[in-house]
């Protein structure tokens, strides 16, 4: 840090404070106290440490009895290297490390100092890693100077006997320092991999053949002392192999990076790969991590040969011991296996050779791994990762087996694998279950997690399974429920389902015969009838209901007991509102075959009412399927009687929530009720409308009419007049909430998208009618105005003369909102909704327009060219794309509504054209500027007088009007960029890049013009455009290309 | 295989291998039944503690031919109420904007998370949709009520 603005440094003395003062601060650091005070002093001691005297202040701290304050020291140095180092000369460099080795070889062995001592290590690993070190034989001189108790430095090096020699007069703390600082000096220089320089991996090579020596010394020694039987000698040993081996790994990965080009170097560090084995049966703490990970990301540093080393450590009775204790070391060693079977899964052999011996024994142990006692969450942490194990052995073989085409010859081992598959489901099986309630109520958070993520990830495993297995999978499923449900074990039961859910996708009517043992059965019934059912059973089969509604609706007898089922959950409140979504769904689906059964419907949800849980989603939900079954009845008549018995219920909540109203009390209560009748009505309305299958004849015009008179002007239109009457009623008492408002569009939107009339396709005024009753005030009016979009789309083909009279009811209305709002600016999200029902309007319906008072226009065009103007996204977006439309008519002669447009064109392009270049002459945000240029773009096409509109636009802009015809630079500027346009009209690519060069470079002229304005540039320099991506003198020249 | 095939196919892998909990992304089947690499089925839950958590968003991310080199297009399946997705449910997300955020190295995982964080964290600054943006600046306690309903309809299983 070169300046500390903040905290304000501790007060200090103007001369550098004395080692006694420095002392002191650093204790005050470390003691607890002010927060404010320990602020200061830290600020102070950050900037001594990057004074001059930094070095020497770190060297003589070293030497204070405080271990703290010799902490700070060491940090200090690594400080000093990282922000200072540059700055040393070759001598200072020398002197430097000298220092550092000579604390090292002094301070290594204080037990109380182990954080000095690390710290030191890792000091001078960044000091072998700065440009200013040319140190390169650093175990060595750490060895030599360990053994001659000071610094000695590379040149004196050949005068000392070979380190291998040295080793063995080095005591135990020095050997673990050295180990430490050798694990630190090959994880430090991984980190510098920039290709450019190599000096520092080049300097790392005569270290390899020290670490090889100290690495078999070291473990050598810790073998010796674990064999001891004096058990602080044994601790002794197994703290020394322990740093061997993390050792060996930092290397390892070293060795990754580095000598992928070098296998003599790589020989090196693998010859410790025999000794390291040994320790796993030392159950040295950290051998089988370290196995694991070189076997997970380095796989090709082993050998075949240690790789069969491996598997048989595994395999001896030190491993099987480990199997059958069943406590951490199992985990431990549970991934060491499994990183060793991905290694056979990735090459093949693991499920392709089916004659190899280690494969089969491999799997076998994978299988045997998920039999542990146990729940997962609870006690059982290996099933986990050997499920996910068996999840990538199950899609790999899935990939594979897709290769072959139908046909093919398949595969001799798709057998066997197929049959791993199988026993891995019934493995799992029981892991799968949920424990007991008296196991589960004990559960904290992250049990239940632990639990749902292993089902979660074994539902994808079971859906991979299914494609290799298919029916044996599903009758395996379906026997296990069936032999479940006869025993009435509703955990296994839960399972079961669970399991038949996680192929469900996968079904098609192919499996229907495999599942109606099932859904014959007295499953539902058992569960709608038995009070001790778990709810995580019932759950599960509400969601089953959800996954096999295409089966129900091929197989529609078996319905009965299922809705059954579903009516009774609703009386439950965790699974009420799932229970109501699946009866809905399969209601839907199955509406044709349940028209019989509606008076018994009728009598459920007359039951229903009476349940705690009857409220806004369920009873919504329950009338949109009960709606749906009423849609099918084929006599209009009877639909029509139907369907008003249904809104009958809707009316009781309506009329309740006006009397509420009315009468001034519970006004939440009444809101509620409101939004409810809402609420069903737009979800009868989109039980109401045609599935998306449905083949719709078109010809039957006459047909359509009828119905069309029907429901309009017919019997059926009392039906029609309720639900207006309902929207209008309920809007009136509570328009004033956003949530009334949403729902009343959602009634009438339920209707725009249908081809034959019903009773929710309610007629255009109805529709207009809402509309020209909302005001500025209206809560969600941008909603509203997308639903007179989706109105005005969904009557696209509509060029009556009754529809163009509610248009132009819409369009005056538009008109009375815009003059209120006065301008854009004033809200800009309903400014968009008014600019894109207009859009729509002159899509459709522009001869509308025609019947306006010129002034009426005029403010209409002028709206829409501020919203483009504006620096608001949005609505800058819509007025865009109004154009864009206009243009674009105008341009097409076979466009019916081409005249109208081509008169507007006529009128406004000009002024159009000016604020579209406004927004391209730097204004308008990089996300918008495509909108902006593709409407300029339908402009060229449209308007003859273009290039003069341009010309004058880009002339008049604020940027360009003083130097425009004065400043050849500029006038060339303004010329590329017109020629540019006019020409690439239609040239997408070319003509996109004309004008967003044209945009980036007048960005950069604005700011340039801004820093002149106020002497912040001199005449000549050229700022850095805001947010440019390309550097300064790229943008100057690139400027220049352009003028 | 192409580039982006190769790269689809490593995501999965990695996905398999590690994905957030609560969260799913699959590559679709075609009509034929055959996988559709460069087509997503994507779920992102409600971060806990927030108003969004309890709910589980569908998304379709569909990679261009050009990925890794062109990020992905992420729908939200039926469109989402929120500032920040436009109405057609494609997400506005700067990561996700060729030529804002968008890096090769980010992972589906990354951008599903960075979806969820913009769930309950609107960007005010890249309004998509009037709608939603209007209700967030304007009735604040009205938002959050259509979002509780919202995670209502959209349940986490």
């Amino acid at each position: 840090m070169a300046t500390i603005t903040t905290p304000t440094p501790h007060a200090i003395s103007s001369a550098f404070p004395s080692i006694p003062e420095i002392e002191d601060l650093i204790k005050t650091l470390y003691t607890p106290g002010s927060p404010k005070k320990i602020k200061e002093v830290d600020a102070t001691l950050r900037v001594l440490q990057r004074s001059v005297q930094g070095w020497d202040m770190a060297n003589k701290l070293l030497s204070s009895s405080d271990v703290t304050v010799r902490f700070f020291a060491a940090s200090t140095f690594t400080v000093k290297l990282n922000g200072d180092s540059n700055q040393l000369s070759p001598t200072d460099s020398q002197k430097l490390l000298s220092s550092l080795i000579y604390w090292l070889i002094h301070l290594y062995g204080d037990s109380n100092g182990a954080s000095v001592t690390k710290k030191l290590c890792s000091t001078l690993t960044i000091y072998f890693c700065k440009p200013i070190s040319s140190w390169s034989q650093c175990i060595r001189t750490l060895v030599c100077s360990f053994v001659a108790v000071k610094p000695v430095l590379e040149d004196e090096l050949s005068e000392y006997p070979s380190t291998w020699d040295l080793l063995p007069s080095l005591n135990d703390e020095q050997l673990r320092c050295i180990l430490r600082f050798s694990m630190d000096l090959a994880e430090e220089s991984k980190k510098m991999n920039k290709p450019a320089d190599r000096s520092l991996h080049d300097r790392m090579l005569p270290n390899i053949l020290d670490v090889e020596v100290i690495l078999h010394f070291a473990i050598a020694r810790g073998q010796q002392y674990h064999s001891s039987q004096d058990e602080s000698q044994q601790q002794l040993g197994e703290a020394i192999c322990n740093e061997a081996l993390r050792c060996f790994l930092s290397w390892v990965f070293y060795a990754q990076q580095e000598f992928k080009d070098s296998p003599e170097n790589l020989a090196h560090i693998q010859s410790v790969v025999e000794l390291a084995l040994s320790c796993l049966q030392l159950h040295v703490d950290d051998a089988i991590e370290v196995f694991s990970d070189i076997l997970e990301d380095y796989p090709k540093f082993f050998t075949p040969r240690h790789q069969e080393q491996i598997w048989a450590e595994i395999m001896s009775p030190w491993g099987v011991e480990i199997f059958k204790n069943f406590d951490d070391e199992t985990l431990t060693l549970a991934r060491l296996v499994i990183a060793y079977a991905q290694l056979l899964l990735n090459s093949g052999r693991l499920y392709k050779d089916t004659e190899d011996s280690q494969c089969q024994q491999v799997l076998g142990v994978l299988h045997e791994m998920l039999k542990y006692p146990g729940y997962v969450g609870e006690n059982d942490d290996v099933a986990p990762i050997v499920a996910d194990f068996w999840s990538s052995y199950i899609t790999t073989v899935d990939d594979e087996f897709f290769q072959y085409m139908e046909g093919d010859a398949k595969p001799a081992w798709i057998d066997d694998a197929r049959a791993h598959t199988l026993l891995v489901i019934a493995d799992l099986w029981p892991k799968l279950r949920f424990p007991p309630a008296e196991i589960t109520k004990e559960w904290d958070d992250e049990a239940k997690k632990t639990f749902k993520v292993f089902r979660a990830d074994a539902r994808d495993l079971i859906q991979a399974a299914y494609e290799q297995t298919h029916g044996m999978l599903l009758d395996q499923f379906v026997m296990h429920t069936m032999g479940a449900l006869g025993q009435n074990d509703w955990l296994e039961v839960e399972a079961a389902l669970y399991c038949l859910n996680s192929i469900a996708e996968c079904l098609s009517a192919e499996s229907d015969e495999r599942l109606k043992g099932l859904f014959s059965s007295t499953l539902f019934d058992q569960l709608a009838a038995s009070s001790d059912i778990p709810p995580m059973t019932s759950r599960t089969a509400v969601e089953m209901v959800g996954c096999y509604n295409g089966f129900f609706l091929r197989n529609e007898h078996y319905l009965a007991p299922v809705l059954r089922f579903l009516f009774n959950t609703l009386a439950q409140p965790a699974l009420c509102n799932s229970a109501a979504k699946s009866f809905a769904e399969l209601c839907s689906s199955c509406r044709k075959s349940l028209t019989g059964e509606l008076e018994a419907f009728f009598d459920m949800y007359r039951q229903f009412l009476g349940y705690g849980t009857a409220e806004r989603f369920t009873k919504s939900k329950v009338l949109e399927g009960i709606a749906a079954i009423v849609e099918a009845i084929r006599d209009e008549g009877q639909k029509c009687a139907t369907l008003q018995r249904l809104l009958q219920f809707v009316g009781q909540d309506a009329e309740r929530a006006v009397l509420l109203a009315h009468e001034g009390r519970a006004l939440e209560e009444g809101l509620v009720l409101a939004l409810t009748a809402l609420d069903c009505l737009a979800s009868m309305g989109k039980a109401f409308q045609a599935p998306d299958d449905t083949v719709i004849d078109l010809e039957r015009d006459q047909l359509n009419e009828g119905l069309s008179r029907y429901w309009c002007s017919g019997p059926g239109n009392v039906v029609q007049k309720q639900i207006v009457d309902f929207i209008k009623i309920l809007t009136d008492v509570f328009g004033t909430d956003s949530e009334i408002i949403e729902e009343a569009c959602h009634v009438l939107r339920s209707g725009y998208k249908e081809i034959l009339p019903g009773p929710f396709v309610l007629t255009p005024e109805a529709t207009i009618d809402f509309i020209v009753h909302t005001n500025l005030n209206t809560p969600r009016l941008p909603y509203v105005l997308e639903t007179a979009c989706i109105f005005l789309a969904s009557r696209k083909k509509d060029t009556s003369f009754s529809f163009n009279l509610e248009a132009q009811r819409l369009l005056r209305h538009i008109v009375q909102l815009m003059r209120q709002l006065g301008h854009p600016r004033a809200d800009p999200d309903i400014s968009v909704g008014l600019i894109e029902v207009l859009q729509r309007i002159i899509n459709n319906n522009v001869i509308v327009l025609q019947q306006e008072p010129e002034e009426t226009l005029s403010g209409l065009f002028a709206f829409s060219i501020e919203c483009i103007k504006g620096p608001d996204v949005l609505p800058k977006r819509a007025g865009c794309e109004l154009w864009s439309d206009i243009f674009a008519i105008a341009s097409n002669a076979h466009h019916p509504q081409h005249n109208t447009a081509r008169e507007i064109v006529d009128r406004y392009a000009k002024v159009v054209t000016f604020v579209l270049i406004f927004n391209i002459c730097g204004e308008v945000d990089a996300s918008s500027l495509e909108y902006v240029s593709s409407s300029l773009r339908k402009m060229v096409q449209a308007e003859r007088n273009a290039r003069h509109y341009i010309v004058h636009a880009v002339e008049n802009q604020p940027l360009f009007i003083e130097q425009a015809h004065k400043d050849s630079k500029i006038d060339a500027l303004i010329r590329t960029f017109t020629e540019g346009v006019m020409r690439n009209g239609r040239n997408t690519r070319a003509y996109k890049e004309t004008v967003k060069e044209f945009w980036s470079t007048c960005k950069t002229l604005a700011v340039q013009q801004q820093g002149q304005r106020y002497g912040v540039l001199g005449a000549h320099q050229w700022s850095a455009p805001p947010a440019a991506t390309t550097g300064e003198s790229e943008q100057w020249s690139h400027m220049e290309a352009l003028i | 295989m192409s580039l982006c095939l190769n790269r689809l196919q490593e995501e999965r892998k990695q996905w398999r291998r590690d994905h957030p909990f609560g969260f799913f992304a699959k590559p679709m089947r075609n009509a034929q039944g055959v996988l559709d690499l460069k087509k997503w089925d994507c779920g992102v839950p409600g971060k806990d503690k927030t108003l969004w958590e309890g709910g589980l968003f569908k998304l379709e991310v569909t990679f261009p031919d050009e990925y890794p080199t062109k990020p992905p297009k992420c729908k939200f399946v039926p469109p989402l109420f929120h500032p920040n997705v436009y109405p057609s449910g494609t997400v506005c997300l700067s990561i996700l904007n060729e030529e804002e955020g968008w890096k090769p190295a980010i992972t589906i995982k990354e951008i599903l998370l960075g979806i969820q964080s913009l769930l309950d964290e609107p960007n005010p600054d890249s309004p998509a949709q009037a709608d939603a943006f209007n209700l967030f600046k304007k009735d604040r306690a009205a938002y959050d009520k259509k979002i509780r309903n919202l995670v209502k309809d959209n349940p986490a299983p």
